[in-house]
């Protein structure tokens, strides 16, 4: 059993992110998971949804340094990474870090810079450093990415790439509030953006350790058993072009991890790989042509496997 | 893996089951006219219009205002022109059918289309009950069967919309193979319980609409040249097994009636005094037809003939209705039987069935007996007056002065002297004349006649016998068939020191060879058609009280020739066949334990989950135990304490590897599955 003092400090955080971005328990459940196993999430959703706030508000209550990144199209890997600029005193060159030198980065819009500066991102997400002019700086411990991308508006954007997504542990959809919240919204909100009320909760040290103790979760032989038939499934489907990767796989597990400990619990259960089965594995099939000219969706489609492959008990 | 359309099969499987029956009904004759036309048009019409759902653009109220109007008008028609409700019943169920398929659109129209062809098959009994009934009636099984899976499978992913995709649901090889496996598990087990279940109806509902055979030649005023029409039919007439092994003797005449008057050109029947004593199948007939040895069994099984006659094997012993191992005291086949002064035997059972009978036959035996009661003078009449018949009939009896040799000589003498032709001379004024001293030919009749004339102008009693002659061994149902084109004439005539004994003078015939092929397909085809009139059409109490007795002999025959010995049990196939189940038993529970082998914890799991499926609350393929188990609790709140403390315990020890007290989770989950089992049924 976790340490009484995480799984409370966790729920503490939790709900200091609710007090700001109300409504949507799961999606910061999901989130904060994805987070402690490491792992970049990918927001999809249409503009004022919240997912900016979203991003601050956990940044804020986990004690994370942010950044903010306005993807446009004219935008440098180097705006993001950083560049190296000679300095006259000194008659060297100076490494002046980017903006992605963060815990937290909120990558907004990542659409709609070129493949060009989205890979750049993306490199240093799965590598965690940065090389520039041939020196390497290390990413800092935390270093999370949270991107957003606007599944609608397609003209003047580069969406991306199917195998690119696979860099991101989730893809999460926001969804609009319900009517309640909206209109607690309306009644309450004030000019300051309440995010900015927000104190940390934690620091980067603490969210750290807790990282590590998700790593000690444990994971049984028959969930990754049923892990594993999920993944064949959908490589035997005949929608699905090309299946969940073995990295799908692992992904699934750490985020299994990760949810079982914010569940308080020391071990993985079946139901926790059943929950994130669509978040972590969706936005990794690749559907072939029928499926995609049927405009069949890739979480209806991986919803649809999950719920034919028998789970254990 | 096989890939198709559910949608399509579905579509083709509901029209599979319309057009059988449709097929049926229209075989059998129960469509007429138009109906029939516009039927077949109409279902083949709304295949095309339901794909572009054209039948949906009409309104229901539409379609029942036809429905009703066409009520209306077959009442009018049944009533009005005297039309048979059963056939207007039948139009009416077409007319429904073809209306359903055209406005089908939810799940219910659909299943009203099976139920509608099913009542459409149960009318087609009405009007066909032969072999082609029961092809069609397994196909339909099996159709209908495959066709209900369908069925269902379709509703549950209309009813499932998030299992629904736009493309078709595609139905798997290994789903298609068990579809097919159990229809034709539920088409075997169907026809087991049609042969177990008790036949109670003592077969008073067996169709009465087959029609008696016509047979010429088998009146009571017989023309002469009647057996030539009928020398090619094929149509089999009688069906004979033997039991204990065929007669001795190679020619087989099977006897129905015989003559005592002829005028000249027919032959007729005037002894009316005395006639049709009941015959008791005790009394032996060997006072009547002189025999030797042991009787033989001989099994007949008679078609529906437009006759009481009944035909037996000269020289009969005894005769007696039923099947060897019961005899019905009631029923439409029970019935009594008597014999005239002709020594004609007929039944009193309807005509339009099929009379199984028994008949013991011996050997002939002309040798002298004693107490021979005299022939009738009647059958010493002689129409014949002419001077050169008797001069004729000196030359062919020569010096013979008693019956065998003078019937021997006669018999010599027109098998030597006369053509046997199946081509019919004319018949003029003396038919019998003109055979003998014009044509000199003709066909059994006219050496029939001609033998009897001669025969009593020698003053022999004599008499001509109507019936059949032969057969043909049937190695596919292993039985002797006789056909209408059998049909034979030949002679009876009295030795006063033995009694009636049988003269064929006509000579042989060479038949052409038959195809083999098609002889083998005939064969088949009328064991089928018996097959079928024997194990279903007429199936009753008796026919299955032969089929368990027939089991009861393989598992503990008698000893054959001794009727009243005790059955001795086979052991050897009793105990083997006790063996294979018990063997089969074994290995199947071997093969189930060993494949859900669980352990006491997983065990616990399951025993809850089996409670609350009783209870009515199923877990779903893909949901996990916490979910299950929290998902319970929220149903059942007076457990839901103890199950939340059971999942507890279980994940725990499941997944988590914790050190749990195995009895306290047994105990735990009793005191659930007590509280589940406490519940009605599906009251979760």
């Amino acid at each position: 059993m976790n340490k009484p003092s995480s799984h409370a400090r966790l729920q503490q955080v939790l709900a200091h992110v609710d007090t700001v971005f109300k409504g949507k328990p799961e999606l910061v459940t999901l989130t904060l998971a994805c987070l402690l196993s490491r792992g970049h999430v990918l927001l999809e959703d249409v503009p004022g949804v919240g997912k900016t706030t979203l991003a601050l508000a956990l940044a804020k209550t986990l004690g994370l340094d942010f950044r903010r990144v306005q993807f446009t199209s004219d935008l440098l890997p180097s705006d993001i990474l950083g560049v190296s600029v000679f300095s006259q005193d000194k008659s060297e060159f100076s490494f002046r870090p980017g903006p992605i030198f963060s815990n937290l980065v909120l990558a907004d819009e990542i659409n709609r810079t070129t493949p060009r500066t989205q890979s750049a991102l993306l490199e240093a997400m799965s590598e965690r450093r940065v090389s520039v002019d041939n020196d390497t700086h290390a990413l800092p411990d935390p270093f999370l990415v949270i991107a957003t991308q606007n599944p609608l508006e397609l003209y003047g954007t580069y969406p991306l790439p199917e195998s690119q997504l696979d860099r991101f542990l989730m893809r999460l959809s926001v969804g609009t509030p319900s009517r309640e919240v909206e209109i607690g919204l309306l009644t309450s909100r004030t000019s300051s953006a309440p995010v900015d009320t927000l104190k940390a909760l934690l620091s980067p040290e603490e969210f750290r350790a807790f990282q590590d103790e998700v790593d000690s979760v444990q994971f049984n032989e028959t969930v990754a058993q049923y892990v594993l038939d999920v993944v064949e499934a959908t490589r035997r489907d005949p929608r699905v072009k090309i299946g969940v990767s073995t990295r799908g796989a692992l992904a699934l597990a750490h985020a299994c991890r990760a949810w079982a400990f914010l569940d308080d619990r020391a071990f993985v259960v079946p139901d926790d790989a059943r929950r994130l089965i669509v978040p972590c594995l969706a936005h990794r099939l690749s559907l072939n042509g029928v499926a995609n000219a049927e405009k069949a969706h890739s979480e209806s489609v991986m919803e649809d496997i999950a719920s034919k492959v028998k789970i254990p008990t | 893996m096989i890939q198709a359309n559910l949608e399509r099969i579905f579509d083709w499987v509901l029209y599979t089951i319309v057009l059988l029956p449709v097929a049926l009904i229209a075989a059998g004759g129960g469509m007429i006219g138009g109906i029939a036309a516009a039927s077949l048009v109409a279902i083949f019409a709304s295949w095309f219009t339901h794909k572009r759902k054209l039948g949906h653009q009409i309104k229901q109220k539409t379609w029942d205002i036809l429905v009703a109007s066409y009520v209306v008008v077959t009442v009018i028609i049944v009533f009005a022109f005297d039309f048979a409700i059963l056939d207007g019943a039948i139009q009416l169920l077409l007319v429904l059918t073809c209306v359903r398929l055209f406005s089908r659109l939810s799940m219910r129209e659909e299943f009203q289309i099976f139920i509608l062809s099913f009542i459409l098959l149960a009318a087609a009994t009405t009007i066909i009950e032969d072999l082609l009934y029961g092809v069609v009636f397994g196909l339909y099984v099996l159709a209908g069967t495959f066709g209900l899976a369908v069925f269902h499978l379709r509703n549950e992913l209309m009813e499932r919309p998030r299992l629904a995709f736009r493309s078709p649901p595609r139905l798997e090889r290994p789903y298609a193979v068990v579809l097919i496996g159990t229809s034709g598990i539920v088409l075997a087990t169907s026809l087991l319980l049609f042969f177990v279940f008790p036949r109670v109806g003592l077969g008073f509902f067996a169709p009465q609409s087959r029609d008696g055979m016509s047979m010429v030649g088998f009146s009571e005023s017989v023309e002469l040249g009647g057996h030539g029409l009928v020398r090619d039919n094929p149509q089999v007439v009688l069906r004979v097994e033997f039991p204990e092994g065929r007669p001795s003797f190679s020619q087989y005449h099977w006897r129905m009636l015989s003559f005592d008057h002829y005028d000249g050109k027919a032959w007729t029947q005037t002894l009316q005094d005395e006639r049709k004593h009941p015959l008791h199948w005790r009394r032996p007939l060997d006072d009547i037809y002189p025999q030797k040895g042991e009787p033989k069994l001989l099994q007949m099984y008679m078609e529906p003939l437009d006759t009481a006659l009944l035909p037996t094997l000269f020289p009969t012993h005894s005769i007696k209705l039923g099947t060897p191992n019961i005899t019905m005291p009631i029923g439409p086949r029970s019935g009594r039987l008597t014999m005239d002064a002709y020594s004609d035997i007929r039944h009193s059972v309807p005509s339009n069935l099929g009379i199984p009978y028994m008949i013991w036959v011996a050997e002939p035996d002309d040798s002298p007996r004693e107490k021979v009661e005299a022939a009738n003078p009647a059958f010493l009449q002689q129409p014949i007056e002419s001077q050169r018949f008797a001069d004729l009939t000196r030359q062919a009896v020569s010096n013979a002065t008693a019956p065998k040799a003078i019937a021997r000589n006669i018999e010599e003498f027109l098998e030597s002297n006369y053509t046997y032709t199946t081509d019919l001379p004319e018949v003029g004024e003396s038919p019998v004349e003109d055979f003998l001293f014009t044509t000199r030919r003709g066909h059994c009749e006219y050496f029939a006649t001609t033998a009897t004339l001669m025969l009593r102008e020698a003053g022999v009693h004599a008499r001509i016998v109507n019936g059949f002659y032969g057969g043909q061994w049937n190695n596919v149902g292993d039985y002797w068939a006789v056909r209408q084109g059998d049909a034979h004439s030949w002679v009876e005539y009295f030795d006063p020191d033995v009694g009636w004994l049988k003269l064929d003078p006509t000579p042989p015939s060479t038949m052409p060879q038959a195809n083999a092929f098609l002889d083998t397909l005939r064969k088949t085809m009328d064991a089928s058609r018996l097959a079928w009139t024997k194990w279903v059409i007429e199936y009753d109490l008796s026919a299955q009280i032969d089929v368990l007795r027939s089991a009861a002999d393989t598992f503990a025959p008698k000893p054959s020739n001794d009727r009243d010995a005790k059955r001795e049990f086979n052991w050897t196939i009793i105990l083997g066949s006790l063996g294979v189940v018990l063997v089969g038993a074994l290995g199947f529970a071997l093969w189930r334990r060993r494949k859900t082998q669980l352990d006491p914890l997983q065990s616990a799991f399951v025993a809850i989950e089996e409670a609350a499926k009783r209870a009515g609350l199923n877990r779903r393929i893909d949901e996990g135990p916490s979910e299950f188990l929290e998902r319970l609790a929220s149903r059942g709140p007076k457990i839901s304490a103890p199950l939340r403390k059971f999942k507890a315990l279980y994940l725990g020890a499941r997944y988590g590897n914790l050190d749990v007290d195995i009895n306290q989770i047994q105990m735990v989950s009793e005191h659930i599955i007590k509280y589940l089992k406490s519940l009605k049924k599906d009251s979760l």
